[in-house]
């Protein structure tokens, strides 16, 4: 205890204000990290869930292009190797149907890809990387629905559109 | 999905703490002299009636917990505006790697939905089927399941990477989500049926649109594999 005890006296509802401000900032600390955690995790899950379904739907397309897996087939052994039309599969593969190839279409489904490339996009949270991602998603939404229309695919979904804006705020 | 709030109990929890705290002076409490009396003096016979003494400490106590509380208030408020965006960048990267992989499982599927519609057969309706079961389960509700994640946002299945724990990545707790792997596995069936490639456009010689050159700087290479830490 101090030596002057009326220090202590007039000081005392500083000192409680102290004693509880000290307690409620580490509990708030650790509460504040976890609730932003769980934003944070919906937050990514839903913005990149968007990217992701773009790149299989770029890969499936691309599949389709008769020039595509032949330009694909040059840089790979195993792909080459794949019957290119059903007769002459042995196995149970069964190629999807072919798209008619467009050169306009090749381009169109190559962008798409390259716009929303697994491992170029970075996921993390800052002003740089989130308007890159935002950027590129925007154009490749709209590469989407170009494809989607001229292989007769489009169904009336609106994709979300966010507003421009930086690192995610909570 | 799995977080309750937490401020009303805690600060219940802490008023509770505060007025079961026995705030009674030592022994040899200087103010003893002060506020107290003298051994022989007349009023120090008051000690005998515990009634009047006892109206005096319970003032302090209602002092305390006032300022206490407030305190704890004002403290978790600022701690909070401090942590929340930090923990919502941490969230974002691994939810962001999640996200991903479920995205792709129904990008496939939509693609070979769609692919077959025309032909409206069996394998049509067996797609649509999977794409549907598959928007279901990877729901950001589904994803987020309490079966899959603590309240704290850490997950709860076993990772399959072998990796000593400091080197943990998003991208491994990303891959081990049981329903990342339950689809996975489905897919891996789908490609192989339809003759998909996965990877036939990183195989194209690439020709890419000036625009789309531009944007595409931010290559693996130079992307840092976010490590996780929390």
């Amino acid at each position: 205890m101090a030596s002057d005890p009326f220090d202590d006296v007039l000081n005392l509802e500083d000192q409680y204000y102290d004693q509880g401000y000290q307690q409620g900032y580490d509990d708030g600390y650790q509460a504040g990290k976890i609730e932003g955690r769980s934003v944070g995790l919906k937050t990514g899950y839903e913005k990149f869930l968007e990217a992701g379904r773009m790149q299989g739907k770029a890969i499936v397309w691309a599949n389709r292009i008769s020039n595509l897996r032949a330009a694909a087939a040059e840089n790979s052994a195993e792909l080459k190797s794949q019957p290119q039309d059903a007769s002459a599969a042995a196995t149970d593969r069964r190629p999807l149907p072919a798209l008619p190839g467009n050169p306009r279409l090749e381009k169109n489904v190559t962008s798409l890809y390259a716009l929303v490339e697994p491992g170029t996009l970075s996921t993390e949270n800052n002003d740089e990387a989130v308007n890159d991602f935002d950027d590129r998603v925007k154009r490749a939404q709209g590469k989407l629905k170009i494809v989607e229309r001229s292989v007769g695919e489009d169904r009336e979904k609106d994709a979300p559109q966010s507003p421009r804006q930086g690192r995610n705020e909570i | 999905m799995h977080m309750a709030p937490r401020d009303s109990r805690d600060e219940d929890l802490m008023i509770q703490m505060i007025s079961t705290a026995d705030p009674a002076p030592p022994a040899d409490d200087p103010l003893d002299d002060v506020f107290g009396s003298d051994a022989g003096s007349p009023a120090f016979e008051s000690e005998d009636r515990p009634e009047a003494r006892e109206s005096h400490p319970s003032d302090v106590r209602r002092l305390q917990t006032e300022h206490a509380t407030s305190g704890y208030r004002e403290g978790i408020a600022a701690a909070k505006a401090k942590s929340i965006q930090a923990g919502f960048d941490e969230g974002f990267g691994l939810g962001a790697n999640v996200g991903l992989k479920a995205g792709q499982v129904i990008g496939f599927l939509e693609g070979i939905t769609d692919a077959l519609r025309a032909g409206n057969d069996d394998d049509f309706l067996h797609a649509q089927q999977l794409l549907e079961d598959a928007r279901k389960d990877l729901s950001t509700e589904g994803i987020f399941n309490e079966r899959y994640w603590e309240t704290d946002g850490t997950w709860k299945y076993e990772l399959q990477a072998h990796r000593p724990e400091s080197d943990i990545l998003f991208e491994d707790v990303a891959a081990a989500h049981p329903l990342i792997v339950k689809w996975n596995g489905i897919i891996d069936s789908q490609l192989a049926k339809w003759a998909i490639h996965r990877q036939i456009l990183d195989l194209i010689p690439e020709t890419p649109t000036p625009a789309v050159l531009e944007k595409k700087e931010v290559k693996v290479e130079q992307q840092p594999r976010e490590k996780l830490d929390w």
